[in-house]
């Protein structure tokens, strides 16, 4: 009689605890359906509840980079995803404190290791790391490489071509005209001999344009004080003045290059690693497009500034992840101390510069904060 | 006996509850996924690109794409007005306005070029062989020269309105000007300008209305189309028969690149899928196949190299800058087009009381009233009738601007607050006092040397014509030789009958426009770009 009553007791709570077990299961599934279907379109049932949500700003020339697939991938083997928010690297500079960046407040990842030093100088409490960094480049086409190579302006290295930014500067200061060129019947056009560039208040690209004409005007040296920038800034903002309207990012000006072509842009000032992105996406370049490397050359050092331990495990997982190394070098983003990029470019029929000697540094931030104030000045008269 | 049932039913219990909960994720999903497959996505257009619709839906099916048409500029006034734009994506021929409309440029969260096609002047066959063919490297401003010196009538959109219509404006004028690059207003030529827009005919507030009403039939005095490589390329691939020349202008061509934008923070996914999908190879290829647009995608390109021409084409450096796009539309509408003149035929009948008056009475003020700086607002040297009616026309007024136009727009506005709304409608005699004023002051306009104006009518009604002559008596009064060139554009408002304004539009070569699903104000927009 015990024994049957004791039995009875144990299967209903058996059964309680069963049906409570399953309600909890469904409940659980449910809200894992819910759950992943908000944040990933195909996650497996198990083993996703652990990720680490690491969020952030960053800038256009990196968005591709961080909607990569595989990149999200990786992350996750590694237990963490990113999520992020677009800004320009003039209000990434700008910031003030870390609740300007509302819940994307781990890192942020501007180009241009002036701007991240100045963000440390505004909040001090954070990090700087270099991750990768990428030469700046004229995207061009043949037929302009082989007219500027009849005026001297070329010189062919084993591994890529160079420009005389000196001769060239000195050809737009004069005005001088596609057409006047000598042997340029394959662009015979009643238009200046101009680099194109996207808009100087918005685009880190422009502002290496600016350090890097500033250089020149300043008889080779890096600006360094005020009267420096009072003396290169009206022929730096006549290089600008002189392109009318410009498109606000980097990305929209190669947009330009390669949609339109040679008619549009003859010659744009880009990032090297959006061109390799191009290749790689569209199975190497364009017919006929050509880069030519500055002379002397300056590169932008992508840092990423970290607030919090959470933006220091992705700087971690960015340096040091093999994986993410090899993602990143399909977006071109080149990294210190290891020149695996030439090889892979070359696989995806880019060929790019595998050793650049003669690179200059920028001006330090505030010296070219002041000089693009003056330029931006300048071309509004 | 009894507990080895239970046990086993208990058993079931736990197997069943657990196997539902292996697959409440999956219902789960196809739950989700069935909200996520209809996202709906609202997109304003430019006008041309109707001719993707059922392409874009067909290779998108997991979004729900709704199309409203417009002409790009007047997309971005809306943008950048206090309400903003409803639509959550803009896809419009160019975005580099956006530098003059700083309010709708923030509200751009997100753009990226699509695909491209080059604006062109289009000829038709028999004009290219007399004119144009001899010549190469034509530049703007020489077809403006042979279209000025050969009277050869063109159609070209609104430039306050259009891509199409503006892009063509600074091509010539960089054309016309002394300098290559960075031009101002002083630069420009105005008398190669001005002889040219002498001979515009044809004109609307969209590149794809434009298109439609240049290869219409009703068509008879243009001959040249300002408009896309694309749609010229498509109506050459469909009439092979009526193939139109396309000139090329050397270093002044400007491409549209159809950036897609987003505006709606709240739709960014459905964005990227969008634009990821336009960009795919398959895409790309189906949409240069079917509307002859340049693709981006690289592989295409090489593909269907063989439908464009090889030609190097330069392009204008395209200035958006706010200080020369005012003094070049200002110049454009003031000085060098020819200048409207016109009647504003308003229906005063009983049912026009309430909401549909004070509709009437707030267009006529944005366009009258002297403070003005719409681009529909009345224009120096312009000339105007007010004719309201109802039961009959009453006094005719006439109205000329070029004396004093902030005079004349008051003067008009007064009367117009003087009216109130009462009676029948003598709608075919209004129109008919109409074309009759017209053809008067042409005469009196010609007989003073002044032989530059287009005629036109704007007819407003709100309901069928019960009073006056009918329509077979207007029908053969139009077809008096002195009406000729006098479109009468007609448009449906409230009660108005669409087959009756359909007549009288269509015998005088005017257009019916829409009040019913547009606002009062944009009708006449449209009906003014037309002028």
């Amino acid at each position: 009689m015990l024994q049957y009553s004791h039995f009875t007791r144990r299967k209903s709570m058996s059964r309680l605890v069963i049906v409570g077990v399953c309600a909890a299961t469904v409940m659980a599934a449910v809200g894992w359906g819910i759950y992943s279907k908000k944040d990933t379109p195909s996650t497996s049932l198990l083993g996703t509840s652990n990720l680490k949500v690491i969020r952030g700003i960053i800038t256009s020339e990196k968005e591709s980079f961080f909607r990569d697939p595989q990149l999200a991938q990786v992350l996750q083997e590694a237990g963490f995803k990113v999520e992020y928010e677009r800004w320009g690297s003039s209000k990434i500079a700008n910031m003030k404190n870390t609740s300007e960046l509302g819940q994307f407040s781990d890192f942020v990842f501007p180009p241009g290791v002036q701007t991240s030093d100045n963000v440390k100088k505004n909040i001090p409490t954070s990090q700087v790391y270099n991750v990768f960094y990428s030469p700046m480049v004229i995207a061009t086409w043949e037929p302009i490489v082989d007219i500027l190579q009849k005026s001297n302006l070329v010189k062919t290295h084993p591994t890529h071509k160079t420009l005389d930014m000196t001769a060239f500067f000195k050809l737009s200061s004069n005005k001088v005209k596609w057409k006047d060129l000598p042997g340029s019947g394959a662009y015979p056009v009643n238009k200046n001999v101009l680099i194109y560039t996207s808009e100087l208040s918005s685009s880190n690209a422009a502002k290496m344009y600016v350090a890097l004409s500033s250089y020149i005007y300043n008889n080779s040296d890096v600006v360094q004080n005020y009267e420096q920038v009072n003396k290169v800034t009206p022929s730096v903002s006549r290089l600008l003045a002189a392109q009318g309207h410009k498109e606000a990012s980097s990305t929209n000006l190669l947009a330009d290059y390669t949609a339109i072509g040679m008619g549009k842009a003859p010659m744009i000032f880009s990032y090297e690693s959006e061109l390799i992105e191009y290749a790689v996406k569209n199975s190497g370049l364009a017919d006929s497009m050509s880069l030519l490397y500055p002379s002397p050359s300056i590169f932008t050092k992508h840092s990423m500034v970290n607030f919090t331990p959470a933006g220091a495990e992705l700087t971690r997982q960015l340096q040091e992840n093999p994986k993410i190394k090899d993602i990143a070098a399909k977006y071109g983003f080149r990294f210190a101390g290891n020149n695996a990029l030439p090889a892979l470019a070359s696989s995806y029929k880019i060929n790019v510069a595998s050793q650049l000697v003669d690179v200059i540094d920028p001006p330090s931030y505030d010296v070219l904060e002041d000089l693009i104030k003056n330029v931006q000045a300048s071309v509004k008269n | 006996m009894k507990y080895l049932n239970k046990s086993i039913s208990a058993k079931a219990l736990v197997s069943a509850l657990l196997t539902g909960a292996l697959f409440l994720p999956s219902m789960a999903n196809a739950f989700f996924n069935k909200t996520q497959e209809s996202t709906t996505l609202k997109i304003t257009a430019s006008s041309e690109l109707k001719d993707l619709e059922s392409l874009v839906k067909a290779a998108n099916p997991n979004l729900n794409l709704q199309f409203t048409y417009t002409g790009t500029l007047d997309a971005l006034d809306t943008l950048d007005s206090v309400s903003g734009s409803s639509a959550d994506v803009l896809w419009l021929a160019r975005s580099s306005y956006l530098g003059a409309y700083p309010k709708a440029a923030k509200k751009v969260i997100l753009s990226d070029k699509t695909m491209t096609s080059p604006l062109v002047l289009a000829v038709k066959p028999q004009t290219y062989d007399k004119y144009f063919s001899s010549h190469t490297k034509l530049t703007w401003a020489d077809v403006a020269k042979i279209v000025s010196q050969n009277s050869i009538g063109y159609a070209m959109s609104d430039p306050a309105s259009s891509n199409s219509g503006y892009s063509a404006l600074l091509a010539l004028a960089y054309s016309a000007s002394a300098k290559a690059e960075s031009i101002t207003y002083k630069d420009v030529n105005q008398e190669v300008l001005k002889k040219f827009f002498k001979n515009l005919r044809l004109s609307a507030a969209s590149s794809g209305d434009l298109a439609q009403d240049f290869f219409s039939a009703s068509n008879t005095s243009a001959d040249i189309l300002i408009n896309y490589e694309s749609v010229i390329l498509s109506h050459n691939r469909k009439n092979p028969a009526s193939a139109l020349k396309i000139i090329y202008p050397h270093e002044g061509i400007i491409t549209a690149d159809y950036p897609i934008m987003l505006v709606n923070p709240k739709q960014k996914e459905a964005f990227y899928a969008l634009r990821d999908n336009l960009r795919s190879q398959d895409t790309q290829n189906k949409i240069t196949q079917s509307t002859l647009r340049r693709p981006l995608n690289n592989a295409v390109r090489r593909e269907t190299s063989s439908l464009f021409p090889k030609q190097l084409l330069i392009e204008v450096p395209f200035d958006f800058n706010a200080e020369l796009s005012e003094e070049l539309l200002s110049g454009y509408y003031n000085t060098l087009k020819t200048p409207a003149s016109f009647a504003f035929v308003l229906d005063t009948s009983g049912s026009m009381k309430g909401a549909r008056w004070s509709a009437l009475q707030n267009t006529m003020q944005e366009i009258l009233k002297p403070s003005a700086a719409s681009f529909s607002s009345i224009r120096n040297r312009e000339q105007f009738f007010l004719i309201p009616f109802s039961s009959q026309v009453y006094a005719i007024q006439f109205f000329d601007a070029a004396n004093n136009k902030q005079l004349a727009g008051q003067s008009a506005l007064d009367i117009m607050t003087q009216l109130s709304p009462t009676g029948g409608t003598a709608l075919y005699s209004a129109a008919a006092e109409a074309l009759k004023s017209l053809s008067e002051q042409r005469k009196r306009n010609v007989a003073q040397g002044k032989v530059d104006y287009r005629y036109s009518v704007i007819l407003l009604t709100d309901g069928e014509a019960n009073e006056g002559i009918d329509s077979s008596t207007f029908l053969e009064f139009a077809k008096n030789p002195n009406y000729a060139s006098i479109p009468v554009h007609t448009i449906k408002f409230g009660d108005a009958s669409v087959s009756q304004i359909q007549t009288i539009s269509g015998a005088t070569g005017g257009k019916v426009f829409d009040a019913s699903t547009q606002s009062l104000n944009y009708v006449f927009k449209q009906i003014r770009a037309q002028q």
